[in-house]
C-alpha cells in the first residue's frame, strides 16, 4: 500500500493520475489547450483577424497549415486564439458557478432546516429555467454578447452544483469524525473547512471538470447561433457559424473548430473520470446485493485495511 | 472416518490483485476442509483471516480483483471448479446455499417475502403456484416462524432482524440443499435473538444437513460446532473437534484465542 | 453529587414523533467520580444517543445534563469550551472514525491545537508523542492514514484522541464491539490502565455483557430508551426479566456446557409495532407480564443497596 504513504493530498493525486493512462492523456490534452490559449500571441503564425481577400479559401500549405477561411484569415491562428477566448470564458463561468454554488450547497447541507429548505427551493426554481430561452430573453433585452451569455450560464448553473454539494455534505456530516471534531473543541467554521470541505473536495473538483466541458459546448453553441461572441473575434462557435456556407465546397473549414471542441471536451471528460478515482482517499469497490440461493454476481469482501 | 464428506475443499488458493504496484494479497492460502452431513463445521478467525473468502470461492463469486489460483472444491463428488456457469447455477441453491451476515440488506426491501421465496424455488424447478405457496409455508414453519401467512405477505422491513434471518435461512433451504454455508449469521442480530437462530442451525444439522458456520465468535462455536477449523492470515492453522480446539489447543494462535476468552 | 448527572433526559430525532418512539425517554442517571458505569442494551435502545447527550454532542429535546453540578445543557460554543475538554468520547470502531485525508499526527493535533493555543509546535508535538506512547503505539504511526491501521490500532488512536486533553469523564461507545477477540482484552486492559493513570471516570456503553463484566463497577440496563435496572455491582442479584434475558442470551464459551435454549423472552415482530402505547415498554416480550404492565409504565424504584429496578412484578 505504498501509494497511501504520501502525506500530501496533491502529491498523492498526481502520482495516481500518472498511473492512469486515460486520465494522463486527458490531462495532457487539456494542458496543451490551456498553454496554446495562454501563449496564443507567441504561437499563432498570423493575426487571427487580418483579412486578406486574395488568399481566401486556400488549402493547407506551409504558410497556412490549416488553410484560410472565406476572408483569407489563417485558420490555425484563429483556432489558437479561439482557444484563448473559449477557455477563458469557460473558466470564468466556472469560477462564477463555484463562487455561488459551493457556499450555497455547504450552507444548505450543513445547517439544514429552514435555511436548507429556502436555498433548495430557490435552486429548484432556477433549475426549471431552460438556459436557451433565458439566454434569448437576456440577449433580447441587453443585446448579444458573450458577457450576457456568461451571466446567464452562471445564474442558472450554480443550482445543480449546489445540489450535488449539499448531498455530499449531508453524507459527510453524519460521519463520526465530524462529531469527534466537535468533541475536540473545533469550531463550526473550522469543521466546515477542515473536515467537510476537504472531504467534499473530490466531488466538487470532478464535477467542475466535467462542467467545464459542457460550458465550452454551450459557449460555442451560443456563439454559433450568433448570441455570444461577435465576429470578427476568433471563437470556435463563430468559426463554425462562418463556415456554414462553405460546407459543400470547403468542409475542412467546419472540421477544424469542430475537432478542437471535440478534443478538448474529450480531454476534460477523461481527466474528470481520472480525478474521480485519484482524489478518493481510498478506492473501494462497492459490495453488491446477493441472493443466497443463486449467487451470480461477483462480490467484493476485500476491505482495504484488512490485510497488512 | 467412514463417513463421506459432502463438501470437500482441497488445497484452495485465492489471491487478490488490488492495483498495480500493490502487493498481491494471499487471502486464502492452501486451505483444505471437509464438511460432513449431520455436522456443523465451524471456520473461526478474525476479520480478514480469509474465512469469508473461502466460502465465496466455493460459490466462485470472488470479486474481480481476486483469482482462485489452485485447488479443488468437491461437492457430492463433483469438482465445482470444473463446472460451467449454467451447471453451477443449478448446483447453487439446490445442493449448496449460503446465508449472510446482514439479513435486512440481503433481502430486497421492495418485494414481499412471498415473492422472494417463490423466486428461490422457481429458479430451479417448474412448480404450480399453489404448490409453491405450500412449500413456502412449510419452510417457514421449519425455521421456527409462526403466523406464516402474515409473514409471507410482509415486506422485509416489516420484520425484525431475527425474523429476516430466519426467512433467509428458509430461502436457503427451500430446495433442500445438502450443504448450508452460514457466514456470520448472528453477528448483525441482537443478542437476545442470536440463540434462536443458532437453534435453527442445530435443527438443520440434526436433520442431516452439512452446515458450514463461519464466525469470529467463539461463544457461537462452543455452543454449536462439531468440527472446528481455525484460520489466520489465509491459512488453516489448526483443526479438530470442538473439544480438542477448546481444551487442547496446539497452535500458538489457537492458544492465544483461547486465552483471550477466559 | 455525581460527576455527571442526567436529569429526566428526553431525545427525539423527529419533532413530530410520539413519546413512545423517542430515542431516549426520561433517563435520570448519576455517574460518580472515579467509577466505571456500564450501560448495556441491544442496538437501537438509545444507549449511544444517551452518551452523546451527556457530552452535548446531541441536543436534548428536554431535560438537563449536569457536569460537576453545573447545568451545561444549554451552553453555547464559548461557554462549553472549557467544559468540553473535560468530557470526551471514544467512538465505536468504524471506517468513519477519522477524517480520511488526515494522518495520525493531524488527527491527534486537532484537539491540541484547539486547547493549547499558546504552546509552541514542539510542545504540542510532545503531547502527541506522549499520548501515542501511553496507548502503546510508537512514533512510526504518526505519518499513517487512518485507513492504513488495523482495527486494534485504529481503536488505540481513537482512545489517544479522546485522552490527549486529559479529560475527567470519558464515554466509551462500543469500544470493543468490532475489535477482534485477541485485541479485545488488550483494549480493555489499556482502558483500565489509563483510568488508573489519568484518574478517569467512564461511561462504558456496550451490548457485550462479558466486556461489561470485566471493567464496570455498576451497570445500567436500557431498553427502548428507558432505564430498566441499575445494578449496584456486577455480582448483584438481577431482578428485571429483561436483564435476565440479556444475560441468558450470552453464549458460554465452554463446549461441554451446551444447554438447550431456555426461552427467556418472546420474540416479536418488527420492534416498532412491538412498542406498547401504554404501560411497560417490555410488556410484549416479557414472560412475566401481567395486566398492570399493560396500563401503567413502571417507574425506576430503589429496592435497597443502590439497586433500582423498573418492573411491577419484581420490584420488591
Amino acid at each position: 500500500m505504498k501509494e497511501h504513504t504520501d502525506t500530501n493530498l496533491l502529491k498523492r493525486t498526481f502520482s495516481r493520475l500518472k498511473n492512469d493512462k486515460l486520465a494522463l492523456t486527458g490531462g495532457i490534452i487539456v494542458l496543451l489547450f490551456i498553454l496554446a490559449g495562454a501563449f496564443a500571441t507567441y504561437i499563432a503564425p498570423h493575426d487571427p483577424t487580418a483579412v486578406n481577400i486574395e488568399n481566401r479559401l486556400l488549402p493547407s500549405s506551409w504558410e497556412y497549415p490549416l488553410g484560410t477561411d472565406q476572408l483569407g484569415r489563417d485558420v490555425l491562428s484563429r483556432i489558437i486564439y479561439g482557444t484563448q477566448v473559449t477557455l477563458r470564458n469557460a473558466f470564468l463561468v466556472l469560477a462564477g458557478i463555484l463562487i455561488i454554488g459551493v457556499p450555497m450547497g455547504m450552507i444548505a447541507g450543513y445547517t439544514g432546516g429552514r435555511i436548507d429548505n429556502f436555498i433548495m427551493r430557490v435552486a429548484d426554481i432556477v433549475l426549471t429555467f431552460p438556459s436557451g430561452i433565458l439566454a434569448l430573453a437576456v440577449v433580447g433585452m441587453m443585446g448579444p454578447g458573450m458577457l450576457n451569455i456568461m451571466l446567464v450560464l452562471v445564474s442558472l448553473w450554480w443550482a445543480p452544483f449546489a445540489r450535488v454539494i449539499r448531498g455530499a455534505v449531508l453524507k459527510i456530516k453524519e460521519k463520526d469524525f465530524v462529531m469527534a471534531a466537535e468533541a475536540a473543541g473545533t469550531s463550526k467554521f473550522q469543521i466546515i473547512v477542515k473536515h467537510i470541505l476537504l472531504n467534499a473536495a473530490s466531488p466538487i473538483i470532478v464535477l467542475a471538470t466535467l462542467n467545464v466541458a459542457s460550458i465550452i459546448m454551450h459557449i460555442a453553441g451560443f456563439s454559433f447561433i450568433g448570441l455570444g461572441t461577435q465576429p470578427p473575434a476568433a471563437d470556435w462557435g463563430v468559426m463554425l457559424n462562418d463556415s456554414r456556407e462553405f460546407i459543400a465546397t470547403d468542409p475542412a473549414l467546419m472540421l477544424w473548430p469542430g475537432l478542437a471542441i471535440m478534443i478538448v471536451i474529450f480531454g476534460l471528460n477523461m481527466l474528470g473520470e481520472g480525478l474521480n478515482e485519484a482524489l478518493s482517499p481510498h478506492t473501494q469497490k462497492g459490495i453488491q446485493r446477493i441472493k443466497p440461493w443463486s449467487v451470480q454476481r461477483k462480490v467484493s469482501t476485500l476491505k482495504e485495511d484488512t490485510y497488512e | 472416518m467412514s463417513k463421506q464428506a459432502v463438501l470437500s475443499i482441497k488445497n484452495l488458493k485465492t489471491s487478490f490483485y488490488p492495483n498495480k504496484g500493490q502487493t498481491v494479497i494471499k487471502a486464502v492460502d492452501d486451505v483444505s476442509l471437509d464438511a460432513y452431513p449431520g455436522e456443523i463445521t465451524a471456520i473461526v478467525g478474525q476479520s480478514g483471516s480469509g474465512k469469508s473468502v473461502t466460502a465465496l470461492c466455493v460459490f466462485n463469486i470472488v470479486d474481480t480483483s481476486g483469482r482462485i489460483e489452485a485447488g479443488e472444491v468437491f461437492l457430492n463428488g463433483r469438482d465445482l471448479r470444473k463446472l460451467g456457469d449454467r451447471a453451477l447455477r443449478n448446483v447453487h441453491g439446490k445442493e449448496i446455499s449460503m446465508i449472510f451476515q446482514d439479513p435486512t440488506s440481503a433481502l430486497n426491501p421492495s418485494i414481499r417475502i412471498k415473492k422472494q421465496l417463490i423466486e428461490a424455488i422457481t429458479a430451479h424447478e417448474r412448480i404450480s403456484k399453489n404448490m409453491a405457496m405450500k412449500r413456502c409455508e412449510d419452510v417457514l414453519v421449519r425455521v421456527g416462524l409462526k403466523n406464516t401467512k402474515k409473514i409471507l405477505n410482509s415486506y422485509p422491513f416489516e420484520l425484525s432482524g431475527g425474523m429476516c434471518q430466519r426467512v433467509m435461512i428458509a430461502m436457503a433451504i427451500i430446495s433442500n440443499p445438502n450443504v448450508l454455508i452460514a457466514d456470520e449469521p448472528t453477528t448483525a442480530l441482537d443478542l437476545t435473538v442470536q440463540r434462536g437462530i443458532l437453534e435453527e442451525l442445530l435443527a438443520l444439522r440434526d436433520k442431516g444437513m452439512a452446515v458450514v458456520l463461519i464466525t469470529h465468535d467463539l461463544g457461537v462455536v462452543a455452543q454449536t460446532a462439531d468440527q472446528v477449523y481455525v484460520m489466520n492470515n489465509g491459512k488453516i492453522v489448526e483443526n479438530g473437534t470442538v473439544y480438542d480446539i477448546f481444551e487442547k489447543p496446539q497452535h500458538k494462535y489457537t492458544k492465544e484465542l483461547m486465552n483471550a476468552i477466559t | 453529587m455525581g460527576l455527571v448527572e442526567a436529569i429526566d433526559l428526553y431525545k427525539s430525532y423527529d419533532e413530530k414523533a410520539k413519546e413512545k418512539s423517542y430515542a431516549v425517554q426520561g433517563v435520570t442517571l448519576t455517574i460518580k467520580q472515579g467509577e466505571t458505569l456500564g450501560l448495556v442494551g441491544e442496538s437501537g435502545c438509545g444507549k449511544s444517543t444517551f452518551g452523546k447527550l451527556l457530552l452535548q454532542l446531541e441536543k436534548q429535546t428536554s431535560g438537563k445534563v449536569l457536569f460537576k453540578g453545573q447545568d451545561i445543557s444549554n451552553y453555547n460554543f464559548h461557554k462549553m469550551r472549557p467544559i468540553r475538554r473535560n468530557i470526551q468520547m471514544i467512538f465505536q470502531n468504524s471506517t468513519n472514525l477519522f477524517n480520511p485525508y488526515f494522518i495520525v499526527k493531524q488527527i491527534l493535533m486537532e484537539p491540541v491545537n484547539n486547547y493549547f493555543l499558546h504552546e509552541s509546535d514542539a510542545e504540542k508535538e510532545k503531547r502527541v508523542r506522549a499520548i501515542l506512547h501511553s496507548v502503546g503505539l510508537d512514533e512510526s504511526y504518526l505519518t499513517r492514514y487512518g485507513n492504513e491501521l488495523s482495527g486494534g490500532q485504529r481503536q488505540r488512536i481513537g482512545i489517544a484522541r479522546a485522552l490527549i486533553l486529559h479529560p475527567e469523564f470519558v464515554v466509551c461507545d462500543e469500544v470493543v464491539s468490532s475489535v477482534d477477540y485477541t485485541m479485545r482484552n488488550q483494549i480493555l486492559q489499556l482502558l483500565m490502565d489509563l483510568k488508573e493513570a489519568f484518574g478517569l471516570t467512564y461511561l462504558f456503553i456496550s451490548h457485550d455483557l462479558s466486556a461489561v463484566q470485566k471493567v464496570c463497577d455498576r451497570v445500567a440496563v436500557m431498553y427502548m430508551g428507558k432505564v430498566m435496572e441499575i445494578l449496584p455491582s456486577i455480582n448483584a442479584r438481577i431482578k428485571h426479566p429483561y436483564t435476565k434475558a440479556l444475560l441468558d442470551a450470552t453464549l458460554d464459551v465452554n463446549p461441554r456446557n451446551r444447554e438447550k435454549q431456555t426461552m427467556s423472552l418472546k420474540e416479536t415482530a418488527e420492534s416498532e409495532s412491538a412498542i406498547a402505547n401504554e404501560g411497560c415498554p417490555y410488556q410484549n416480550r416479557c414472560l412475566l407480564a401481567q395486566d398492570i404492565c399493560k396500563i401503567h409504565a413502571p417507574k425506576l424504584k430503589n429496592i435497597g443497596d443502590d439497586h433500582a429496578v423498573a418492573c411491577h412484578v419484581v420490584d420488591h
